[in-house]
Parts: C-alpha cells; structure tokens; sequence
C-alpha cells in the first residue's frame, strides 16, 4: 500500500472525529510550545551574558596592588600603590600577553558648559581600548606620544557624552576636568551593562601620565591602580596567570614563602561560571517543557488506543479483505505522527508568537534558533512514533475473525 | 486437479474449554467444491457451519486436517500470507454487509483494490465499473447509511467483486433483508455464477434462499448429514 495513500487513510479517520484529534493534539501543542518558548527565553539569557562578558573584552587579567594594614586594620586589595607603569611595561613583554594598559582611575566632575557631571576618570594608555575591545565612534582614542607629553585630552563614555552634549558632538570641544580644560579627543561606542550591573558607559579616559601629575597627584610617581592585561587565547591563560606572578614576585623581590603585594583575577573565569549558570537554568527550562511533551505522548497513546479499541470492527473488515498487518500498523503509526507532527508545528507557532510576547511586551530577551525548532521537531515525530507504535501494533495483531465479531 | 477450487480434508476444529478440555466443533469433514458450483451450507445454529464458513474464508485456522484452496495448502501460510490468499481469492458478502461507514460507496469498493496495491486511477475505474454491473453506478459519492439495505448488499458484492477472485464467500447474505430484496441479491448471485462462471459458497438456514443454489451441504453437529443436489435433498423445486 503505497504511502499516499496511507495518509489519505489517516486524514479521513481524523476528519471523522475531528474533536477528538483536536484534543489530542492539544497535548503536543502545548508541549511543542512549552519547549520553544523555554528555549527561547533560555537561549535569550544566554546571549544577554555572553554579550555582558565580549563586552568587557575577552581573556581578561586584572592585576591589583596588594593590602596594606593600618594599626591592624587591613584595608584591602588596592590601597598600597605596589604596581608602578614600569611593571605594566614588564608585563607587557611576557610572550603570553597580547596587550597590557596600567589604570590610575578617581572620580571628578566634567563640566562642559552649563552642565556638570561627575564620573570615573580613567589614567590609561591607548592599549586600555585594544585590551577591552573598546573603540571610537567618533573621533579618536589618545595616542603614546599624548601619555609621554601629558597632554590633557580626554576620550569620553556614552553616558558622559548623553548628560554633557546631550545630541551635540563633543568632539573638538574643551571640558574642564578640575577646573583645567581638556580637548575632547574621541567618543567611545556603547559598552551596556557589565555582568553586575555597572554601567560601563558612565566613564572617561585621559592619558595615564596626565592623571598621575595633573589630576589626581600622586605620592608615589609612576604608581598605578590597577594593569589590565589581555592574554593571546583563553588557552594561554593558565600559563599567562603564572608568568605573571612570577614575573611580578621577582620584580617586586617577594621570597619565597612569602605573601603576593598584588591579586591577579581572571575575569573571563569569573564569566565563564556566570555563563555556566545561565546554560544549566536554560537546559532546566527546557528539561521541564520537555515533560509536557512526555504528557503529550502519553496523550496521544490514550487516544490511539481507545480508537484501536472502537474501530476493532473496522480492523477486522479490512483484515477480511486483504490488508495485511504492516497495512494495519501503518494506518494507525501514521494517524498518530500526523498528530505530533500537526500538533508540534502549531505548538511552534505558538511558541514563536510567545517569545515574540515576552521579547515585546515583557522586555525579555528572547533567541529562537532553528535548533530548537528542529529538536522540537524531532521530538514530536519520536513521540509520535514511539507512542503510536504501540496501539498500531495492538490494531495490527488482531484476529480477523475476532475483530469482525466484535460487537 | 485444477477443477478443485476447494479440497477439504479431515477437516476438525475444537475450541479450547477450561484449562485442558476441548469443544469439538467440526468433526473430520471432508469434501471438495469444484470452480463454478454454486453451493449453499445449511444447517441449524450451533451447527458448525459458521466455523467452517470462517475456516473456508481463511479468517479462522483448523485444529486439524487439510484446506487447500486454489490449490494453495493453507496450514502453512503465516497472517500475512492468508490475508493476500484472501485479498486475489475470495470475496466476502456479510450478513450485516460490512462496510465502512464513513468511505464513500465507490471507495468501499475500492478497498481491496487498495490493498492489492492498484493505483488510484485504476482502482476509480474499476469501482465504478463493479457498481454499474450491481445498477449502483449513480450512487458511487454515497455513503452507505445512505443507502438501503438491499443497496448496501450489493455494494458489498461489487466489493467481493473487486480483484475478481474465484471464490465468492456469502454469510446470510439476505438474513438481513426482506423477502423482496433477498431475491433480487440471490438473482445477482445466480447471474454471477452462470455469466461469470464464479463459484459460490453460501451459508444460510432458509431453503428458500438455498434453493437457489445447485448444491446442498447439510451440516449436523459438526458432521456432514447430507451433500448432494439441491432438489434432492430439499424437494420440490425451484419457487
């Protein structure tokens, strides 16, 4: 019996009982959409913190100056000037690194005309905006010979450029930082959010040299803050973080046995687990969808069985006349697919129309990959295939003679 | 000895009672039906001549002996195999016609013709060629509650007609009809064994509907009392 004519077969006992198909294939629709818009939402998330973590730059160190303890108080990471530029310029030569840019950073207010904001100022190099992936929109960046000369030029943040210029173009004008005038050099692109909700945008940059002697002084000349350091590969990093140490103990004459004067954080490490748990929370939701769609099956199982069951007569007829076993199974398989795979495409279609709800309505990032579409897919038909299998079968191995004489 | 259609040999069948005893229902039966009879099983009910009617439509297997049909040892054929001896073999009229109620008339028809793996375009002609032959021709879009039941036993026929097998099956054909129409449907019969040279093996308990066969097969008990012409055994003659 040829295939077309099997679905013929199985459409027209559908249609027969139109309601009851339409029952049963709620059990895969909800399931189907259930799977599609958890994905959906899971897969949203996902990409809302694999964005938060390019945009703080990929393979990221960051190397802070040790504790120091005032009359037993410790003050914590950052509070002994220990890095100096001259260890960043180290650093810099290690053959993992790729790029390496010393911060100085304190907070001041910008003034540009009648407006005023206060913000972090960021002593740098131009390596800073290579290190964290972060270019200008408009204009340019500082250049070295800026940082040798201290000259005072400033590159400003998105959120600095909104509450100051508002729509203008700050480039080319003069801001006072400190109640010195600074050129505005370049404007940055927009960075977001970083992964605890920081606005990385709220920031400006002047060259590093700039902010050690003009802005913010410094009792210790040629200390920095903090160096941020870019390794090749994320393979690289194990190997990076320990030249580093090395490196950094043996320059600042640290014996063995004794504790670092600095901390060196990996904060693509620090990502890596936050996109960890972003990943299991999505693989959960669609875990849970997943049991409406086991629901479903057994959904369709009921029914196919009871139709088995009501339709025995039917069977036992066809039987008489010729239809073998594989015909009988087929029939039946085929009504049960057509369910699951009906049912999933509107299930789909609902899910789209849900996550398209949340992403509009609910702020929520949503992704929709044909990946999950198709994995929707191919659950359904297994469901349908597994599920259904069992009721064709029974239809299947009938006896005729039994199956005419039911009554 | 190509004239046996059916060639039934020590025939038994019993039906498992309790744990170990058995039901003989049909004790060592022997006859054979050549192409182109015309034969009526009668007999009253609990006879057996159900059962044998079953075992000769190949629906039921026997507990013993040989049924060979068309010259095909049926003992050792598996489900499959018994279903497409069924589907070029034997046609089955029922006595509550049998037919699919939501299918059309034409593709009830059709259906053996489905399962023989025809074309559709074949099978649409076909149909309707086996429904004009039964004067149902304008009613091929019907569907058989549509239709009475004089009409839907002879859809059934076009039917048992569809892969123009040897063997015509009929299970009281007319035990649910009347007078009237009961012989029109016996005349189709009739006409179908002189025209088409089709043998038939009906069952029923009327003489009046066995008279039109040539042939009576009494069955007792589960053991042949009588075979032999129809007139012999009945008297009289045809009405």
């Amino acid at each position: 019996m040829m295939l077309g004519t099997l679905l013929e077969e199985a459409l027209q006992a559908m249609g027969a009982n139109r309601l009851r198909s339409a029952l049963t294939m709620l059990g895969m629709i909800i399931g189907v959409g259930a799977v599609v818009l958890m994905m959906a939402i899971g897969q949203g998330a996902q990409a809302m913190v694999s964005e938060a973590i390019a945009s703080m730059g990929s393979n990221l160190f960051i190397i802070l100056s040790g504790s120091s303890t005032s009359g037993g108080v410790r003050m914590g990471g950052g509070t002994v000037p220990t890095l100096t530029a001259a260890d960043a310029q180290a650093i810099g030569e290690l053959s993992e690194i790729a790029a390496v840019a010393p911060s100085y950073p304190n907070n001041a207010q910008v003034i540009y005309g009648s407006n005023n904001w206060t913000t972090a100022i960021m002593g740098t190099t131009p390596a800073y905006f290579e290190v964290r992936d972060w270019y200008p929109v408009s204009g340019a960046v500082f250049t070295d010979s800026d940082v040798r000369s201290a000259t005072r030029v400033i590159v400003l943040g998105q959120t600095v450029v909104r509450n100051l210029f508002g729509s203008e173009d700050p480039v080319g004008k003069t801001v006072r930082v400190k109640n010195s005038p600074f050129l505005v050099v370049g404007v940055l692109g927009p960075k977001g959010q970083s992964l605890d909700g920081r606005d990385q945008d709220d920031t400006s940059m002047v060259p590093l040299t700039t902010a050690q002697r003009q802005l913010f002084g410094n009792p210790f000349p040629g200390m920095v803050r903090f160096i941020m350091a870019r390794a090749h590969s994320s393979d690289a990093m194990p190997r990076a973080e320990k030249s580093l140490i090395d490196l950094l103990r043996t320059r600042h004459h640290i014996r063995p046995g004794q504790e670092d004067d600095f901390t060196v954080r990996n904060l693509t490490a620090l990502a890596q687990t936050a996109a960890g748990t972003t990943r299991t929370m999505s693989v959960m939701l669609g875990a849970i969808a997943s049991i409406s769609l086991l629901v479903g099956g057994i959904g369709i199982m009921n029914i196919m069985l009871v139709s088995v069951t009501e339709r025995t007569r039917e069977i036992g007829i066809r039987l008489a006349i010729g239809a073998r076993r594989r015909d009988i199974l087929l029939q039946f398989l085929l009504e049960a697919l057509i369910i699951s795979l009906a049912g999933s495409l509107i299930g789909a279609a609902i899910g789209f129309a849900g996550a398209w709800l949340a992403a509009s309505l609910g702020g929520m990032t949503v992704v929709v990959t044909l990946w999950s579409i198709l994995l929707a897919f191919t659950v359904a038909a297994a469901v349908g295939i597994f599920f259904g299998f069992y009721p064709a079968r029974k239809a299947a191995e009938l006896r005729p003679i039994e199956a005419l004489r039911y009554q | 000895m190509p004239s046996s259609l059916i060639e039934v040999v020590d025939l038994v069948k019993d039906y498992p009672v309790g744990d170990s005893g058995t039901l003989p229902v049909l004790h060592r039966l022997n006859f054979t039906i050549d192409a182109g009879e015309f034969v009526a099983i009668m007999g009253p009910s609990g006879s057996g001549k159900s059962t044998l009617m079953n075992i000769l439509g190949c629906l039921d297997i026997p507990s013993g002996g040989r049924y060979v049909l068309n010259g095909t040892d049926t003992a050792r054929l598996g489900p499959d195999e018994l279903a497409e001896l069924r589907n070029r073999t034997i046609g089955f009229v029922f006595q509550g016609f049998n037919l699919l109620p939501r299918k059309t008339v034409e593709d009830n028809v059709a259906l053996p013709l489905l399962y023989a793996g025809a074309g559709r375009e074949e099978r649409q002609a076909r149909a309707l060629k086996l429904l004009e032959q039964v004067g149902l021709g304008h009613r091929a879009g019907h569907r058989p509650p549509q239709l009475s039941g004089g009409q839907q036993q002879r859809v059934a026929i076009a039917r048992a007609l569809a892969n123009s097998p040897p063997l015509i099956l009929a299970d009281e054909p007319t035990g649910n009809l009347d007078t009237h129409t009961s012989e029109e449907i016996m005349a189709l019969f009739e006409r179908l064994n002189r025209n088409e040279g089709l043998t038939i093996v009906l069952v029923t308990h009327e003489p009046d509907v066995a008279r039109h066969a040539q042939r009576l097969i009494h069955v007792v008990d589960g053991h042949i009392a009588e075979d032999g012409p129809v007139e012999a055994i009945l008297g009289g003659t045809h009405p």
